[in-house]
């Protein structure tokens, strides 16, 4: 499972003192991740790294796969020398 | 007791360079040796010295600045050098490996001149003008921040600190040739690797931790943490954010990085290779902007947010890391002034001298000469570097983009596009070259600040295709790409 699913909502217990917080009203309540960085902050570094990781990954994999079809074939062109 | 620490651990760092320079001097003394390590460099150091190479003390000083003075908005930046590295190794390094190859050139001009039938030398001469007037503006920058870093961590005022990064590059370089260079910057990789994932890692925790840094920024300043900055989702705000991506897309094409993809002992290298450049720059750029993000926090206020580095290692680290931290810096700033040095000694010497000048000139006197321009181009910087003002980045980035602007579409074109012809490439060259500076001269100031590399490839590629499709196509030029194709395969 991806790692931002199961990240917790921060829970903050209201010292007996303090008084209740006003109602929400109905609103559902907002689950936010215990970093405070924005949804669109982490989305732009998530798209950053990961464009060019996906682009790099993909192709070192079709090589792998190719070296692995010229070694099963015997043939031994996996890439020039 | 601190300073002798510092100059330690410079000393043993300069000890090694020397030693590299030494060892690798047995394959300098012929011209393919000298610029090319005789094309026998393996993947992991094509890989690290390529980005050691293509991010000079911009990184360290400037890119830490960045996400000091702007935060999340300098994650353009990362997408487009991770992007643009990526690029360069999945689609570019290995057709153009394969032409090189081929042709047994030595330079990028080499290749251009080989690849459209140039037997006016036309290419030769315009390469050299571009990269000998860039590579000396990006040179003294380089030189220039050497002369801050020694002042900064050690004292030594700004002129000495210029002086003794120049003579530490040139001894290694024009005794090691090219290997020494891509060793040297291998290394210089790993440390500023190092360094770069390090320093976030501690600076982190000592500012409350992610959330308290994040806090923080908001507190600060709530355009920290947005996407767009300060110019929130505006013609600015796209301009800058394009600007910022823009600068990675020099990776493709630059002569300085290409000739990594020539020097490789063959197209597994560099198979091979593009992972950990990817991985590499990932760490080099996601720990220089975060950096700089947990030094806002921790050193507020700064007045020059492109010394944050070195504050925070005084702040952060014993004498010790500092000394490891200076070592970085310089090697960040070697690793780029040796690698331009040796391209324009290449170009005078083979694209001017030996194929222009002296087709018959003996290999090992070409191999002296090279060393001796080296020199020259050196002092040359050294002098701009002593005279002109201490503007690093300004500097740095045109250069960038001057060479990037004048290389990168012509050479994509003639590895993708089988309608290129000579004509077009010249234009495209001189086209790109052109637009950036007078982008910078005349216009800049007035479209947002947008980055001049975005003009210079617009330029570039508009005068490449548009005088192709106006001159007659070159069937052998058509076909040898088809070839080439054919012989490196699809991409996936």
């Amino acid at each position: 499972m991806p790692k931002f699913l199961t990240l917790r909502p921060t829970v903050v217990r209201r010292p007996a003192d303090q008084p209740r917080l006003p109602a929400l009203h109905g609103r559902p309540r907002i689950f936010r991740p215990r970093s405070a960085m924005p949804l669109p902050a982490w989305i732009l570094l998530a798209a950053a790294v990961g464009l060019g990781l996906t682009l790099e990954l993909a192709f070192y994999r079709a090589r792998m796969r190719d070296r692995a079809g010229a070694g099963r074939d015997g043939s031994g062109a996996g890439g020039t020398p | 007791m601190t300073s002798a620490t510092i100059v330690g651990v410079l000393v043993g760092y300069l000890a090694i360079l020397l030693a590299i320079g030494f060892w690798a001097s047995r394959e300098s003394g012929d011209i393919k040796g000298y610029y090319l390590a005789g094309k026998r460099l393996p993947a992991w150091v094509i890989a690290f010295s390529s980005n050691a190479t293509g991010e000079s003390a911009w990184l360290l000083l400037g890119l830490t600045g960045m996400g000091y003075a702007i935060g999340v908005h300098a994650f353009w930046v990362i997408m487009g050098e991770v992007l643009g590295v990526a690029m360069a190794w999945v689609f570019v390094a290995r057709p153009f490996k394969e032409f090189t190859d081929r042709y047994d050139a030595i330079t990028v001009p080499d290749y251009l001149t080989a690849r459209f039938r140039d037997t006016r030398h036309v290419f030769r001469i315009v390469s050299a003008v571009v990269i000998l007037s860039m590579v000396m503006a990006y040179v003294a920058a380089q030189l220039t921040a050497s002369g801050k870093a020694f002042d900064t961590f050690l004292g030594t005022g700004y002129t000495a600190g210029v002086w003794i990064g120049l003579a530490i590059v040139l001894f290694y370089t024009t005794v090691g040739g090219f290997k020494a260079v891509a060793y040297s910057d291998f290394l210089q990789g790993v440390l500023m690797l190092g360094c770069l994932i390090a320093l976030p890692l501690v600076a982190f925790p000592a500012a409350g931790g992610w959330s308290g840094v994040m806090g923080a920024l908001e507190a600060a300043d709530p355009n920290l943490l947005k996407p767009m900055g300060a110019f929130g989702l505006s013609v600015a705000g796209v301009a800058s954010a394009f600007g910022f991506v823009a600068i990675g897309f020099a990776f493709l094409g630059s002569p300085q990085l290409l000739t990594r993809f020539m020097a490789a002992t063959g197209r597994r290298e560099i198979e091979d290779g593009g992972l950990w450049a990817v991985l590499c720059v990932i760490g080099f750029d996601v720990g220089a902007v975060l950096a700089g993000m947990a030094g806002r926090v921790l050193v507020p206020g700064l007045s020059d947010p492109e010394t944050i580095l070195p504050e925070l290692s005084h702040m952060l680290f014993p004498a010790f890391f500092t000394g490891i931290f200076l070592v970085v810096v310089l090697a960040a700033i070697m690793s780029t002034v040796d690698s331009l040095l040796i391209l324009a000694s290449s170009v005078v010497v083979r694209d001017v001298v030996q194929n222009v000048w002296k087709p018959d000139a003996d290999q090992r006197r070409l191999a002296l000469l090279g060393k001796g321009v080296t020199v020259v181009i050196g002092a040359a910087g050294l002098v701009l570097a002593l005279t002109e003002v201490r503007m690093i980045f300004w500097f740095v980035l045109f250069a960038w983009s001057g060479i990037a602007a004048a290389f990168t579409p012509v050479v994509l074109c003639s590895l993708f596009w089988k309608r290129t012809t000579r004509a077009g490439a010249i234009a495209g060259m001189v086209g790109g070259f052109l637009a950036t500076v007078l982008w910078v001269v005349f216009f800049k100031e007035r479209f947002w600040d947008l980055y001049e590399m975005i003009p210079g490839f617009a330029a570039g590629f508009a005068c490449t295709v548009g005088v192709s499709l106006i001159t007659p196509p070159d069937v052998d030029a058509a076909r040898e790409l088809e070839d080439v194709r054919a012989a490196v395969g699809p991409v996936f």
